[in-house]
């Protein structure tokens, strides 16, 4: 462009807290490549070092929850002997819906299950769970520890098994969820999933993942096209989300016709029966399986504490309530900086659980806000994959700079040894 | 002794079999383009705390599928891609969630040119985005066609509109 305006100064100078949420992020990494290393390389010199708890034991199990929970590493005992493997399986007109594993520990509830097609012809597969026996007024309604799935594929999605024309997806649709609760379960209850199976004649039209609007658009004015949206593991009719959605939306005879939601939503179950009263969509079948949860037993009790203010020197600490068991951790604390420094985030501040003598870093997740009385705090939440064993007590600390030659490991275990007294807060746990 | 022994975190997929480029050079290389990144999802998101999260994904999600870069001269425009990619996921979350609370920024320092801030951030984002990295970044319309999967004729076509719309603006902000 000549006589351009300088673009850059359209732009704030670059915050300390963007660097340092990079700098976080990359240690992040550093930190979990370096256990994957010493982990295979130094399995040996690690032995001596630590004292492994008795609870954890090495196994090899396949299993796509455990795997989920733990990533790979070693899963404990008490874990193992919680995954519901029984699996539970209903075919109907080619399509299978299967619950594969289940994995309740009284305060979260894990499985895994799969829609599976053995048509020749492209389906399209609504799909939905819920929770028989359980109130809506128990399950953990803040976003960040609700209910969850993978890949968007969630209650009343709809994912697309097979090929029509030069779009293809998988035949089989594996899913992940996880329901949270809000206080442990001691009650039986069941998972149910739900399929709709239906054809088109429609033609469906692949999206690309960056620019998804315009081909949704392009495939809209033509009627007789429906568009895809793909990713790598999902393929998911998700429309409302773009913005060319309501233009197209009023420029389409096809969608005038009542195929979508008039609020955009993506297809769900509120108008299915419009896509099938317009003759564009068929049902073909209703899949439904409801598999019982095995209530948890009284040895697998949790560990978990209410309310405690703790005054450090550069900020006060109020945990609401901090929870473990075998495949879950869970923690909500509010930290309130008494100076607040630009750049300093809820990233400045380390939690570290310990059970006979081993300790985990535990990761954490939270937001700046203004709480209810008005005041500046980092309101801070922890959803991680478990630890090894039941820890005995937790500590809080507040880091500093890492010294120079000074790995992650060795950093992290300066501060559990030397962090001083208003830097730290330990709550015993039992 | 309290040792560190099993770290409980966030899941960071298994990672980066196969790659070249060790896990240190991952880290300068993209604190290297820190300002880069930074001004791109300012300049999608407007939005400091929306920036922070788009590069933290981008940066585990582009250490996670490390193995799918095959040449490692292309990584901080294959670092950028996977940015855009978030920014605009989180734009769509925003659109999807219009009423959530958004977050507290503690620190939100002004643009030296509210007004050309202003203009471009009014344009919408198939014409922003190739504006910025060509004008601002410098990128040629080939490697901005190989960024956001779009035909070359495409990006000069954005591109063109977008200055259009640019100037537009910026008379109108006058």
């Amino acid at each position: 462009m000549k006589n351009d305006p300088n673009l850059s100064r359209a732009v704030p100078p670059m915050p300390e807290s963007f660097v340092k949420r990079m700098d976080e992020t990359l240690k992040e990494i550093e930190r979990m490549n370096k256990r994957r290393k010493l982990t295979v390389a130094l399995a040996a010199a690690l032995a001596a070092m630590l004292v492994l708890a008795s609870v954890a034991v090495a196994q090899a199990i396949d299993s796509g929850v455990l795997n989920r929970l733990f990533g790979g590493q070693e899963v404990p005992q008490q874990a193992a002997e919680l995954l519901q493997t029984d699996a539970s399986t209903v075919t109907q007109d080619g399509i299978t819906l299967s619950i594969d594993e289940l994995l309740f520990d009284g305060r979260s509830l894990n499985w895994q299950w799969s829609v599976s097609s053995e048509r020749e012809d492209a389906v399209f597969a609504l799909l939905g769970y819920s929770l028989d026996g359980i109130g809506d007024s128990l399950i953990e309604s803040d976003s960040s520890r609700g209910a969850s799935c993978s890949g968007n594929l969630g209650d009343n999605a709809l994912t697309m098994l097979g090929t029509a024309g030069e779009v293809s997806a998988p035949l089989t649709n594996t899913c992940y969820a996880r329901f949270n609760f809000k206080e442990p379960l001691r009650q039986e209850f069941a998972v149910t999933v739900s399929a709709i199976v239906y054809t088109t004649e429609l033609t469906p039209v692949l999206t690309d993942e960056l620019y998804p609007d315009e081909t949704l658009s392009a495939a809209f004015e033509q009627a007789g096209q429906i568009g895809v949206f793909a990713s790598e593991s999902y393929h998911v009719a998700r429309l409302s989300e773009y913005p060319s959605f309501s233009a197209a939306l009023a420029a389409s005879p096809l969608l005038k016709t009542g195929v979508y939601d008039a609020d955009g939503s993506i297809w769900n179950q509120a108008n299915i029966s419009a896509h099938e009263e317009s003759g564009l969509m068929k049902k073909i079948t209703e899949i439904r399986l409801t598999v019982p949860v095995q209530p948890v037993k009284p040895a697998d009790s949790l560990s978990a504490i209410g309310p405690q203010t703790f005054e450090l020197d550069d900020c006060t600490l109020v945990i609401e309530e901090v929870a473990f068991s075998p495949v879950s951790v869970t923690a909500d604390m509010r930290i309130y900086p008494k100076e607040v420094k630009e750049g300093d985030s809820f990233f400045t501040y380390r939690v570290f659980a310990s059970a006979n003598g081993e300790a985990w870093y535990l990761n954490l997740d939270g937001e700046a806000m203004t709480d209810e009385n008005g005041n500046l705090c980092y309101d801070v939440n922890l959803d991680g994959p478990p630890v090894t064993a039941i820890p005995d007590e937790i500590e809080f600390i507040r880091v500093d700079e890492r010294r120079e030659g000074e790995d992650y490991t060795a950093h992290y275990q300066r501060l559990i040894q030397e962090a001083p007294e208003g830097m730290r807060a330990v709550m015993k746990l039992r | 002794m309290v040792a560190i022994a099993n770290e409980a975190s966030h899941n960071i997929p298994a990672g980066k079999e196969g790659s070249e480029l060790t896990d240190k050079q991952f880290s300068e290389r993209s604190m290297n383009c820190a300002q880069r990144l930074h001004r791109i999802s300012y300049l999608i998101l407007g939005r400091e705390a929306d920036c922070e999260d788009a590069v933290q994904e981008a940066l585990l999600k582009a250490w996670s599928h490390l193995s799918t870069l095959k040449n490692e001269s292309y990584f901080e425009t294959w670092l950028i891609r996977i940015l855009i990619n978030e920014s605009r996921r989180i734009l769509r979350k925003r659109r999807a969630h219009p009423t959530e609370e958004l977050p507290l920024s503690l620190a939100a320092p002004e643009p030296p040119d509210r007004a050309l801030h202003d203009a471009l951030m009014a344009l919408e984002s198939k014409f922003r985005i190739p504006v910025i990295l060509h004008h601002l970044e410098g990128y040629g319309i080939r490697e901005i066609a190989v960024m956001l999967s779009i035909p070359e004729s495409a990006v000069k076509f954005r591109l063109r509109r977008g200055r259009e719309l640019l100037k537009l603006e910026l008379k109108e902000e006058k």
